[in-house]
């Protein structure tokens, strides 16, 4: 949307922590990140290191324990405007059909039959799901369903995307063809939105990502933010096969295996 | 020359016989497994009336053999049913148990999913009232008859509160726990989108409570029949039940299977109604169909 100048980062969080159990569990503590508008921002980390805690809270779905999270310089109190997440289970409402769940979004906001019938058209026509109006989800492939859960964000023209590890439940084929898709999408001018890409898939990062940032566990922080050297625009092969792929997923590889806790019980021989 | 496509399969331009083959190999499996499928209903079908005439001929010439005050045969209860059907006196007495059921299980339908949806929703009815409703529900309802009867008399009214009795819990606790079930990923969603609470309850939590309701009104179902036949023993005015006490009492045992046989159809057909009904309001829940 127009309104999301590209000065005004997307997201700040400034100092932000968020704990569980009455503090008995850390999922990220005084964490500092800028997500700059119409920049695909990548989180890197291993599991349990805080990271779908923190796209959860700049969904506004969670507060923060301490600190200052704010989407388009206002702090998030409660799902934020211009913001629409995928999920990693899909989400899709199985009573509705293909088309009712791709209008779910622009229809709980208020907006008129006449703008969800041409945006949620243009948007399933965009993701090949033409003529699976009618369907319901329980008739569709992993794929396809994840394609609706795609369809639901991007039509309400979100100035920011959440995608909660979207590719992880799909076979690895499946995952290649819908990674080269939104990369695609994403390619249209039209289309260039800030997206926070939450995944523990290296070169799912590394192929998607503007900026990349390693997010370490216990308690969760931003370790290192780098930035990609794949210009646009960039497709599969030929970020697979520029020799810095390589050296870059082996550092981030490295970053990511790093002990950042002695504490943790681990046999000190398992390197693998 | 026409390019035939052979990619990934290493074939030559030249195997259109050995593709014509394979596509007639692929039809030919497929007739066998229809054929294979289609006899194994038939044999079902067959093995069922099998076995109903071995039971039903077993039942007439064994049952023959005893003091027919006390029992009675198939062609002897298919004459009464005849008789009983055509003097309508089948129906006088099932019209008012009829009566009392479309009574006492709309009202228990209504009340009851009101009410689960109350106590799901709002934590201090459900404190305030949930253990009355546990703790009537494990009390035999059957213990309350007496009581009802001193307090509404032997008509419809007190038929009706007895039914209601029976068909109600089942109802608001199925509805509950629908509610309660409902996948807290899916009212995250909901809420991700900013849905207003009412439109979260429209869209997302009441379908997806639907399943349980419809097994809660199945379960409801079951136990309103036990509820209006027994209704009518206790009463013993008028009604199936009551149909069945006189012609007992009076050893006419042909007439009497008539009105049981009758509550056993009944039951099936309401559940078969059911369920039409449920694959009507909650197609999603239909995954044995799926092809």
């Amino acid at each position: 949307m127009a309104s999301a100048s590209s000065d005004t980062p997307a997201v700040q969080a400034i100092q932000a922590t968020k704990m569980f159990l009455d503090g008995a569990v850390i999922a990220y503590r005084n964490l500092n990140l800028e997500i700059r508008a119409q920049e695909i921002l990548c989180i890197v980390g291993p599991s349990g290191c805080g990271k779908t805690t923190l796209l959860r809270s700049i969904a506004g779905l969670t507060d923060l324990s301490s600190g200052q999270l704010l989407v388009h310089g206002k702090p998030v109190k409660g799902p934020p405007d211009g913001v629409a997440m995928v999920f990693q289970h899909f989400g899709l409402l199985p009573w509705k059909t293909v088309y009712d769940n791709g209008a779910f979004g622009l229809r709980m906001n208020g907006a008129d039959e006449a703008t969800v019938k041409e945006r949620v058209s243009r948007y399933l026509d965009l993701v090949g799901l033409r003529g699976f109006d009618k369907s319901f989800p329980h008739q569709l492939s992993g794929g396809m369903q994840q394609r609706v859960g795609l369809v639901r964000a991007l039509a309400m023209n979100p100035s920011i995307l959440l995608m909660d590890e979207p590719f992880a439940a799909l076979d690895a084929q499946t995952r290649e063809t819908l990674q080269e898709e939104l990369l695609a999408l994403m390619q249209r001018p039209e289309e260039r939105k800030a997206m926070v890409f939450i995944t523990h898939s290296i070169d799912e990062a590394l192929l998607l990502a503007d900026r990349i940032a390693i997010m370490t566990a216990r308690p969760g922080k931003i370790d290192e933010i780098l930035t990609s050297p794949f210009g646009w625009p960039r497709d599969l092969d030929g970020v697979q096969r520029n020799p810095q792929f390589a050296e870059m997923r082996a550092y981030i590889r490295s970053k990511l295996k790093a002990p950042t806790d002695p504490s943790k019980f681990k046999p000190a021989t398992e390197t693998a | 020359m026409m390019a035939v496509p052979a990619i990934d399969t290493g074939r030559s331009v030249g195997d259109n016989a050995a593709l014509a083959e394979e596509q007639a190999d692929r039809v030919k499996a497929a007739t066998a497994a229809e054929r294979k499928r289609t006899q194994r209903r038939w044999l079902k079908a067959l093995i069922r009336v099998v076995s109903l005439f071995v039971v039903l001929g077993i039942w007439e010439i064994g049952g023959g053999q005893l003091d027919q005050s006390l029992f009675s045969t198939p062609s002897k209860i298919i004459v009464a049913a005849v008789g009983m059907i055509a003097s309508g006196e089948l129906w006088q007495f099932l019209a008012p148990s009829l009566l009392v059921m479309f009574y006492g299980f709309s009202i228990a339908v209504v009340v009851g999913i009101v009410l689960g949806l109350l106590l799901a929703r709002y934590w201090v009815i459900d404190t305030a009232t949930g253990f009355y409703i546990t703790f009537l529900y494990s009390t035999p309802m059957v213990a309350l008859i007496p009581l009802i009867v001193i307090w509404a008399g032997f008509d419809t009214a007190a038929k009706t509160i007895i039914l209601f009795l029976f068909a109600f819990f089942p109802i608001t606790i199925n509805t509950y726990q629908g509610v309660k079930n409902v996948s807290p990923e899916l009212i995250e969603v909901g809420r991700a989108f900013r849905c207003s609470e009412a439109a979260l309850w429209r869209h997302v939590v009441l379908p997806a409570a639907l399943p349980f309701v419809v097994t809660g009104l199945r379960l409801a179902l079951g136990r309103g029949l036990i509820g209006m036949v027994t209704a009518d023993l206790y009463t013993a005015i008028s009604g199936i039940g009551y149909l069945i006490v006189r012609t007992a009492s009076t050893y006419q045992m042909d007439k009497m299977f008539v009105p049981i046989v009758t509550l056993g159809l009944l039951g099936v057909f309401l559940s078969w109604l059911l369920r039409l009904v449920e694959i009507k309001v909650a197609p999603w829940t239909r995954t044995d169909t799926r092809d």
